[in-house]
């Protein structure tokens, strides 16, 4: 048995509390005036205070009651790595095609990939914006630890908005035909590169990044811009220009650029990559302190392109949509063997614990003075 | 109508006669005949006018007819002192343990029982207390009104202090008159020569001492379990003691004590008598003025 938060094991300490508790309240020595004091000498013999516990059964109940919550906070399972060796569980995105559902070969432990992991059997759920990664991960919790996953969607990232998921194991994501009337096929993240004509060095490198990005599966477009045709930020841009860029911006507007920042805003590091980021107007503006171009900077092209799209999309970026079966790397789900699915104990500690209490409050009613 | 009255009229109601029965036995105190003139008084004897006399109480009848100057004598009932004295030192604050009541409350009612008795009988009365502290100083003398002075003035009489020292004492005792009875309630909670000189200071010739000690049932059979940390009344010092194991050692100690004090009053004169608070007053009372009269002590 192991615990999947062995830190709350030190919570074990308040197991104390009540031993100590009821030390304090042992009963003194009760202090009784009198008038015969005058004929009662002190015993030559030293009294020996005894450490009595008053309530014995009500601090074994309380102890055990702080034991079972404490054992349920450290989260117990029992591991079982070869459960479910040789098993794959298929989940199905809602808004695969029905010719691509046909065409998987049936097997067990087909889910789709929706709230609650209705299996396969089950009528198409509602195709629901920003539930991919809950339900992914409430299969990897699911599925036996040896179990594979495959997925099948019609595009890797769809739908995929928040913190990436931290998985137990890996996952293999096939790319399946989508139903267009199930879920509308999102318009493509755009980037747009506005240049002068002798920033061609940093141009180049922009468009050697969105060809990396591609190479990903990321479908992201890029269009180029002379700057006196910009008269609104409307996609995440990259300015390569000594000209000021527009006020007007979207919402959420972002631009990257190679110009210095002003000094009053500190450095930082992104992923190796040092960047100025202060917000001037409605514009997030991302400053790259070692600049755009190939040679100014010692990060080579991957790296540089994995920073660059978070920092131009951030968010945005979870509705761009996979061109391959071969998840963006920005997008692939951590992998973390401890978060293994194992078989919970600490619901019964729980039960256990609800139990104890009842017969906590029992056992200090009686033990309360009464009036 | 405070309990110290209550304890008066359940004096008067119980017909408590025994100071006058004690007076048939020859005792020094309680009525005693001799003759006066008094109005209204019932016819004893005549005596010779002299100088001086009230004429008023002249027999005019008998100066009419024989022509003799005589008084009418009455019989008069000469009044004899009754002093209690009332330990209120703070160890008189033991309580009964089985309801509200005192060691001081018993000694309170006992001594409103005797002071109304004495009022019954005619004659004079006061208490004192007997404390390190000084308490309420009220003379010797008569009648219901002094009764219910005595009684209101003993009821507001507060436990503290301790036991009074010699010169105390002897200032104490100076104010009680020289003949009479002197009735003492305490629990006699003090240092053997401090008792000693207590007897000393009340022995008179023409004096009556009847001391009543005053004990709690625990107290005696010393009611106490576990380890305890007994706390004196009077001194503040702490004792911590194994009950069980101090039961034996005590009650040895306390019964020598007792009896040493008994030894101790007795051969000065002084009648001893030991109750409990519980106990009813008038019969705590009765009983230590039914004790056959002592012999005198030697001088």
């Amino acid at each position: 048995m192991t615990f999947g938060a062995p830190i709350a094991l030190a919570g074990g300490l308040a197991c104390l509390i009540p031993v100590l508790v009821h030390l304090r309240q042992r009963p003194e020595r009760p202090r009784v005036a009198a008038a015969i004091t005058f004929f009662v000498r002190a015993d030559s013999r030293p009294l020996r205070r005894r450490w009595v516990i008053q309530h014995l059964p009500l601090l074994l109940t309380r102890t055990g009651l702080l034991a079972m919550i404490t054992l349920w906070l450290a989260q117990p399972y029992i591991d079982d790595p070869d459960a479910g060796a040789g098993q794959t569980w298929t989940l199905v995105a809602p808004d695969a095609s029905d010719d691509a559902i046909g065409a998987i070969n049936a097997a067990d432990n087909m889910f789709w990939l929706a709230p609650g992991l209705p299996p396969i059997e089950t009528p198409r759920p509602a195709f629901i914006e920003g539930t991919t990664w809950a339900s992914l991960w409430a299969a990897d919790q699911r599925a036996p630890a040896g179990a594979a996953i495959t997925v099948l969607a019609p595009t890797t990232a769809a739908a995929m908005t928040g913190v990436r998921p931290v998985l137990s194991r890996e996952i293999t994501w096939t790319r399946v035909a989508a139903d267009t009337t199930v879920a509308p096929r999102p318009t493509s993240p755009q980037l747009e590169l506005v240049t002068d004509s002798d920033r061609a060095d940093s141009a180049a490198r922009i468009a050697d990044v969105v060809d990396a990005w591609r190479a990903t599966g990321l479908d992201i477009a890029l269009s180029v811009v002379p700057p006196d045709e910009v008269k609104r930020l409307n996609h995440p841009t990259v300015w390569l220009s000594d000209r000021p860029w527009p006020p007007d911006a979207a919402q959420g507007a972002v631009v990257i650029t190679d110009r210095p920042a002003p000094d009053a805003f500190p450095l930082t590091i992104e992923g190796g990559l040092f960047v100025h980021q202060y917000r001037s107007g409605g514009v997030r503006v991302v400053s790259v302190a070692d600049g755009l171009a190939a040679t100014s900077g010692p990060m080579a092209l991957p790296a540089f392109a994995d920073q660059l799209l978070w920092l131009a999309f951030g968010e945005a970026l979870w509705s761009a949509r996979a061109t391959s079966d071969v998840p963006p790397v920005s997008l692939q789900p951590r992998v973390d063997p401890k978060r293994a699915p194992a078989r919970p104990i600490g619901d019964g500690f729980l039960m256990v614990a609800l139990g104890l209490f009842a017969l906590e409050r029992i056992l200090a009613y009686r033990a309360a003075p009464r009036r | 109508m405070t309990a110290l009255d209550s304890a008066a009229a359940l004096a008067q109601a119980r017909d408590l006669e025994w100071l006058a029965r004690r007076a048939l036995r020859g005792d020094p105190f309680g009525r005693q005949t001799g003759h006066d003139v008094a109005p209204g008084s019932e016819f004893s004897q005549y005596r010779a006018y002299e100088s001086g006399d009230d004429a008023r109480w002249l027999d005019w009848r008998r100066m009419a007819r024989n022509d003799d100057t005589l008084l009418r004598l009455a019989p008069r009932e000469a009044r004899t002192n009754v002093s209690v004295l009332i330990d209120t030192s703070a160890s008189m604050a033991e309580p009964d343990g089985r309801r509200d009541w005192t060691r001081v409350d018993a000694a309170k009612a006992i001594a409103a029982v005797a002071l109304a008795v004495a009022r019954r009988q005619g004659d004079s009365f006061a208490y004192r207390t007997l404390n390190m502290a000084a308490g309420a100083s009220i003379t010797h003398s008569h009648g219901d009104a002094h009764l219910a002075r005595c009684l209101q003035t003993l009821g507001n009489e507060n436990c503290r202090g301790g036991w009074p020292d010699r010169a105390q004492t002897d200032a104490l005792t100076r104010t009680l008159p020289r003949s009479g009875l002197v009735l003492v309630l305490s629990d006699f909670f003090a240092e053997s020569d401090a008792l000693g000189h207590l007897a000393d200071a009340l022995r008179a010739p023409a004096r009556e001492v009847i001391a009543i000690q005053l004990l709690t049932q625990r107290e005696v059979e010393f009611d106490y379990s576990g380890q305890i940390e007994m706390v004196d009344r009077e001194t503040g010092r702490r004792v911590a003691i194994d009950a069980a194991r101090h039961r034996a050692t005590f009650l040895a100690r306390f019964e020598a004590a007792r009896r040493a004090l008994r030894r101790q009053f007795q051969r000065r004169g002084i009648a001893f008598e030991s109750a409990f608070i519980h106990d009813a007053p008038d019969h705590i009372l009765r009983r230590a003025l039914a004790r056959p009269h002592r012999a005198r002590p030697r001088e």
